[in-house]
């Protein structure tokens, strides 16, 4: 394994939570195997006494039955017979302790006054093995020390300790190599992110990860982060838009504005000198105007003023741009009317709601014949609410009103009309903001813009583009 | 009142501070300059200034934490905030620290000017008993009503708005965008220049047939309410 392969799991999660996880189990599986292993050696030590005090009955009855010749015949027979397989011993004792007859010679002396010491079980070591013995009264002058070796508890012990020690090691090279399966499936999943991510950083925008098409987990975040790459882009392009439009947009201007300043540099006249520097100062100060508003649109557009958004009256807002344009609707002979209100309240931002309505009635205003009307509606429902803004000027012909969108597109018509172009671009931008659109329709004859608002902004943007900013009629 | 302001200008960006440096000493005022956040600190809090132009990204120290410093400290100097960050939330939070009014960039010289003339000499035709009274013309905030040379003038509630901030603002030239700030609430540049029909509605009906105007324009950079041309 190289050293950076190495380096890699050294520091993956997933191989630390394998670990973790096959810690825990090796944990869990001793602690069972010495519970298992404790309560057999349990199990089988019950065994051996009810066995053995089934002996120590036998051979009280025997007594009982035959007396003590009976008995001591009974001890010296089974010594005779030597049977390996026999685990117990016998040995029938005085009151002081002295054997009469025993079946294994090979016993400690003090057996008898241990036993008697013991009251109860005496444990002690016999031929390597571990022994238990115990005592039961023969009348009133002998007693029967009766005993086992508990190999079988021994064997039994080592053939437990065997299981669980291949138990453990199987277990555990399991867990290793589940663990290490684990995390190559999940390094499998998560390096074409990696590479996606290195790849995009490089520069290359349009690379997008694959989908496995299974809907877990990892297809999610990868569905997630191509969609997010897809807003980026768009974005990205939106400022490379920008940029391109203003650039082109602007060169002439400052050409212009050159021109001027030259004309300027070389003009005797005093008086004309200064009407020259007025109207210099006029273009830059359109000039900067356009970079406001071409920036102010880029900002909406990157959607990052939903922190700022709050419950507007829309109401309130319509009343107060009529009383803004009044005196220029009075000026220029036209009638600025509201044909319906109701009270209707969205989340969004004032300012931009404001300029957007401010903006569709500035262009009505513009177009509108004299002594025509130019008229604000506001309908609302439980989903949308909907700013309407009608003039019987010559309205915007169908295959226009797409383009009409767009930043720095003039109609033909307005060519030399100072305001750039931008005006209904904004009002786009502040539409798709609160999650609206903007609509173009034919007044007959006239236009009629229609600003629509979602009632309710979700605070995420929802997850399909919505293309275009114009929705279908 | 005065005429000539001592002025600091804390600015990093070289040009810009010479710019306005050279046009607010040709309007008569002194002025000092600090090309970073630290000595320009120091040098608000050392000395005593009419208005304080701060620009929000300094190197050593922002804008905004200048601000907020000198307002702790208890020093009352009106503080114009310049910005290339025009959010509204940017403007929100350069006023919440304790500015007093917010520029952003790209300006045009003369809106600087009359926002420093307006911050330094603040707004002052005090209200006696609710009335502002300049030459004949006698404004009753209370009832709403404007009297000018003995006669009635019937106002609608946007011009008595428009009215009342050139009043409170008298002597000073005002740009249309602090006008749109101050009677209606807006930071935008609307596409026609609604301002000036506003205006022209109001000098009509306050200006025409007195004996002498009172609303005057300035070119290039707004309008003034005062008596006398």
């Amino acid at each position: 394994m190289s050293f950076a392969k190495a380096n890699k799991l050294r520091r993956s999660t997933t191989v630390r939570l394998a670990l973790a996880l096959m810690t825990l189990m090796s944990v869990a599986f001793l602690l069972l195997g010495a519970f298992l292993y404790w309560g057999m050696i349990q199990l089988m030590e019950r065994d051996i006494w009810l066995r053995l005090d089934g002996e120590l009955v036998a051979a009280q009855s025997l007594y009982a039955g035959g007396g003590m010749p009976r008995l001591v015949t009974h001890v010296n027979e089974r010594r005779s017979r030597d049977d390996p397989y026999d685990e117990f011993f016998f040995t029938i004792a005085d009151k002081d302790c002295q054997p009469i007859a025993t079946t294994d010679i090979g016993l400690p002396g003090d057996l008898c006054e241990q036993v008697l010491r013991a009251d109860g079980w005496y444990h002690f070591r016999y031929a390597r093995d571990d022994a238990y013995a115990r005592s039961r009264p023969l009348g009133t002058d002998h007693m029967l020390i009766a005993g086992v070796l508990a190999i079988e508890v021994e064997s039994a012990r080592y053939l437990m300790r065997e299981i669980l020690t291949w138990g453990l090691f199987l277990g555990i090279g399991l867990v290793l190599i589940a663990s290490m399966l684990m995390a190559t499936s999940i390094e499998r999943r998560l390096e074409p992110m990696n590479r996606m991510s290195r790849q995009i950083r490089l520069g290359n925008l349009s690379s997008r990860i694959p989908l496995r098409n299974s809907g877990d987990e990892f297809d999610r975040l990868a569905q997630n982060l191509n969609e997010m790459l897809d807003e980026i882009q768009r974005l990205m392009d939106g400022i490379r838009h920008v940029a391109d439009t203003i650039a082109h947009d602007l060169r002439t201007p400052l050409t212009v504005l050159r021109g001027q300043l030259e004309d300027l540099r070389d003009e005797p006249d005093r008086h004309t000198m200064a009407e020259r520097t007025a109207h210099a100062l006029a273009d830059v100060d359109r000039l900067l105007a356009i970079f406001a508003a071409s920036l102010r649109i880029a900002q909406i557009e990157a959607g990052n003023r939903r922190v700022g958004f709050a419950s507007i009256e829309l109401g309130d807002v319509v009343a107060e741009v009529v009383d803004l344009y009044e005196p220029l609707a009075d000026e220029k002979s036209l009638s600025l009317c509201v044909s319906s209100m109701q009270r209707c309240s969205i989340d969004g931002d004032r300012g931009l709601v404001f300029q957007a309505v401010s903006n569709l009635v500035d262009n009505a205003m513009r177009f509108a014949p004299p002594r025509s009307a130019v008229e604000l509606a506001l309908d609302c429902d439980e989903q949308v609410a909907r700013i309407s803004v009608s003039d019987r000027g010559p309205g915007i012909p169908e295959h226009e009103r797409g383009k009409v969108l767009e930043k720095f597109y003039r109609l033909d018509r307005e060519s030399g009309d100072p305001g750039a172009g931008l005006g209904l671009s904004l009002v786009a931008a502040v539409a798709k903001l609160h999650d609206g659109g903007i609509l173009l329709e034919d007044h007959r004859p006239g236009l009629r813009a229609i600003l629509v608002f979602q009632r309710r902004v979700v605070r995420e943007k929802p997850a399909k583009d919505t293309e275009g900013d114009t929705l279908p009629s | 009142m005065k005429k000539h302001l001592r002025v600091l200008v804390i600015e990093d960006d070289r040009r810009i501070a010479d710019l306005v440096k050279k046009r607010l000493e040709h309007a008569g005022h002194v002025t000092d300059h600090a090309g970073d956040g630290r000595t320009g600190l120091a040098a608000a809090m050392g000395r005593q200034y009419d208005v304080l132009v701060i620009d929000r990204l300094l190197p050593h120290m922002e804008g905004l934490e200048i601000t907020s410093r000198l307002r702790d400290a208890g020093k009352t100097t009106p503080i114009l905030l310049l910005s290339a960050l025009g959010e509204v939330d940017d403007r929100v939070k350069g006023l919440r620290a304790g500015g007093d009014d917010y520029l952003v960039k790209p300006f045009a010289s003369e809106e600087l000017l009359a926002r420093i003339d307006a911050l330094a000499r603040r707004p002052h035709l005090g209200e006696h008993e609710g009335r502002m009274i300049v030459a004949g013309l006698t404004v009753d905030l209370i009832s709403r009503s404007v009297f000018r040379e003995g006669k009635a003038i019937r106002l609608k509630p946007r011009e008595f708005r428009l009215l009342e901030y050139l009043l409170r603002h008298e002597g000073m030239v005002v740009t249309r965008e602090m006008i749109l700030e101050g009677v209606w609430g807006l930071h935008f540049d609307p596409q026609t220049n609604i301002v000036d029909v506003h205006i022209s509605g109001l000098r009509r009906k306050v200006d025409e047939g007195f004996s002498e105007p009172l609303i005057h324009t300035v070119r290039g950079i707004g309008y003034v309410l005062r008596k006398g041309e």
